[in-house]
């Protein structure tokens, strides 16, 4: 298992795609936190909480479902799987690993973005007069510990989806517009009660101070990690017993 | 030892290998030889747990390879020609490859240096000629410096220096006391240095032994006979029970019965003989012979000529 994890960090760190939509996701991000920080009109009822949601933009974590999903579609796009497969024959190492390899970029990622998303977001929002989250606040650790558990989480949730679907358009597709599209259409038209279930909301609720018509963070964390393991292990079944 | 026990594999409505057994033996070079479509790329994804069988069982060294302590050690295989990502260097490749081995970094060195890809190691693969692609093959299949070598075509795509440089390397690796298993559909390739041969046609099993039990089996050994007294030679050796035929230079051409009965036959009967020489098939019409029937190209009717599981995933 050690030199399955090796062999695909190798292979996630050799591709300059990979390191290009990890270096974007986080200058895009920052920009668009940045921009939100400078622009947002925040009334006399603005709360910490909704200072805290300039600093954890979601768009990060789809650049990472990008990521993870190009784990696995890549390798079927170059036919490079059967290299693979024949280098390490246990697939559930290889599966396994790749999960690892891109849960883990995706924690590092998110910790580099924080470290200056937090501080500069809260910089200039107090230099606005508005009011900001604090670190020191332990729900905002909460919180901000939710973001970095969802973008783990949200790799390897791509990861399981490119396995399954095996074509990176498509794949991408999926992962782009369900969020930005369906899911935010659904959570329009169904009540509340029901919206606040649909993955990427029980995503925001674990990233987000406790906020009125979300699950609260514990909630929302376990019902995005339980998405994300029955896409896994659909997606696993798939990959351990079909043709490669 | 790599042994294929009843594989069976269907894609669709298609059988492409059907209840296929053979062996190929420790420190032997095998040639794996059918038509195009035959199923010797689907046989040997299953040798190596890439495709799983409908039905049998694939061992190498008496295991399923999947279960192999340390696959690449044992078996360094061949199988996609230009599976590469499009920007990895090939340094990239072959180090991504030596971590899931555990391989050392001066082997990666060395295994270039055999297939004289040191100074296009810094470039991505996928920029190589198909000739040099399969030299990189190779580089990557020897990289655990294995004792099996499973090699899907390694010449398709080789100029004739590059086949004959192929050939002989291969040749090499196999008297190292190496067992090298190596699919070809052009059997000339394979006839000067192949010890045994596996023959599969439409995923049936058409012969399996050494090349010589192969040739000797074919219907294209026989003798060419000259004699002035043509007519009458024709007839006794009909009688004999041989089947004779005239070929364009008006010489005899005898199946069933060797020059030395002939011989024989001509000088008890009194008849002059201008040549008497035994013809050996080759290699090549010992193929297409066994092949004959199962050639898709050639196909019966209700088959589609065009289709072929090559291709298919």
């Amino acid at each position: 298992m050690k030199r399955v994890l090796r062999s695909e960090w190798i292979k996630f760190s050799t591709v300059r795609t990979n390191i290009i939509v990890v270096i974007a996701g986080i200058v895009v991000t920052l920009g668009l936190a940045a921009l939100t920080a400078a622009l947002v009109k925040l009334g006399p009822t603005a709360t910490s909480g909704t200072a805290l949601h300039s600093a954890t933009n979601p768009f990060l974590l789809y650049f990472l479902l990008i990521l993870g999903v190009q784990s696995f579609t890549q390798e079927y796009r170059f036919g490079t799987m059967r290299v693979t497969l024949t280098a390490s024959p246990r697939r559930i190492d290889v599966f396994w690993s790749k999960l690892i390899v891109l849960a883990l970029v995706g924690v590092v990622t998110c910790v580099v973005y924080l470290a200056i998303s937090f501080p500069v977001t809260m910089a200039i929002l107090h230099q606005r007069g508005l009011p900001t989250a604090l670190f020191s606040d332990h729900q905002v650790r909460q919180a901000l510990f939710g973001y970095v558990a969802v973008c783990a989480l949200g790799s390897a949730l791509g990861a399981a989806v490119g396995a399954l679907i095996r074509s990176t358009a498509l794949a991408v597709t999926l992962v782009l517009v369900w969020p930005l599209v369906i899911e935010q259409t659904m959570a329009g038209l169904l009540p509340k009660a029901v919206s606040k279930h649909l993955p990427f909301q029980t995503a925001q609720a674990a990233a987000q101070l406790p906020t009125k018509g979300y699950l609260d963070h514990w909630d929302g964390l376990a019902t995005f990690a339980l998405f994300t393991v029955v896409f896994v292990y659909v997606a696993l079944t798939r990959f351990t017993r079909s043709d490669a | 030892m790599i042994r294929a026990m009843g594989l069976t594999k269907s894609y669709g409505e298609k059988v492409v290998v059907d209840d296929l057994s053979f062996e190929v033996n420790p420190g032997t070079f095998t040639g794996f030889i059918g038509p195009n479509g035959a199923g010797k790329s689907t046989t040997m994804r299953m040798l190596i747990g890439l495709d799983h069988p409908d039905a049998g069982t694939a061992t190498i060294s008496g295991l399923p390879y999947p279960d192999l302590k340390d696959p690449m050690r044992e078996v360094g295989v061949l199988i996609e020609a230009k599976a590469f990502h499009a920007t990895r260097t090939a340094r990239n490749h072959l180090r991504m490859l030596a971590a899931a081995g555990d391989i050392s970094r001066a082997r990666i060195d060395e295994v270039l240096e055999m297939v004289g890809l040191t100074g296009e190691a810094d470039r991505s693969p996928a920029g190589y000629s198909l000739g040099m692609a399969q030299r990189f093959g190779l580089a990557l299949a020897l990289l655990g410096d294995p004792g099996i070598l499973i090699l899907d075509e390694p010449t398709n795509g080789l100029d004739p220096e590059g086949i004959a440089w192929m050939r002989d390397l291969l040749r090499s690796l196999a008297d190292d006391g190496r067992s090298v298993f190596v699919s070809s559909h052009l059997l000339s390739e394979l006839a000067q240095v192949a010890d045994e041969v596996v023959v599969i046609g439409q995923g049936h099993l058409i012969a399996a032994g050494s090349v010589a039990d192969f040739v000797a089996e074919s219907q294209h050994n026989r003798v060419k006979v000259k004699s002035p007294q043509i007519d009458e030679l024709k007839h006794l050796l009909v009688g004999l029970g041989a089947t004779v035929s005239v070929d364009e230079e008006g010489a005899l051409e005898v199946r069933g019965a060797d020059a030395e009965a002939i011989g024989q036959l001509a000088f008890r009967s009194g008849i002059e003989l201008h040549e008497l020489a035994s013809v050996a098939a080759s290699l090549e019409e010992a193929f297409l012979e066994a092949t004959a029937d199962s050639t898709e190209y050639r196909s019966k009717a209700g088959n589609d000529p065009t289709s072929s599981p090559e291709g298919t995933p």
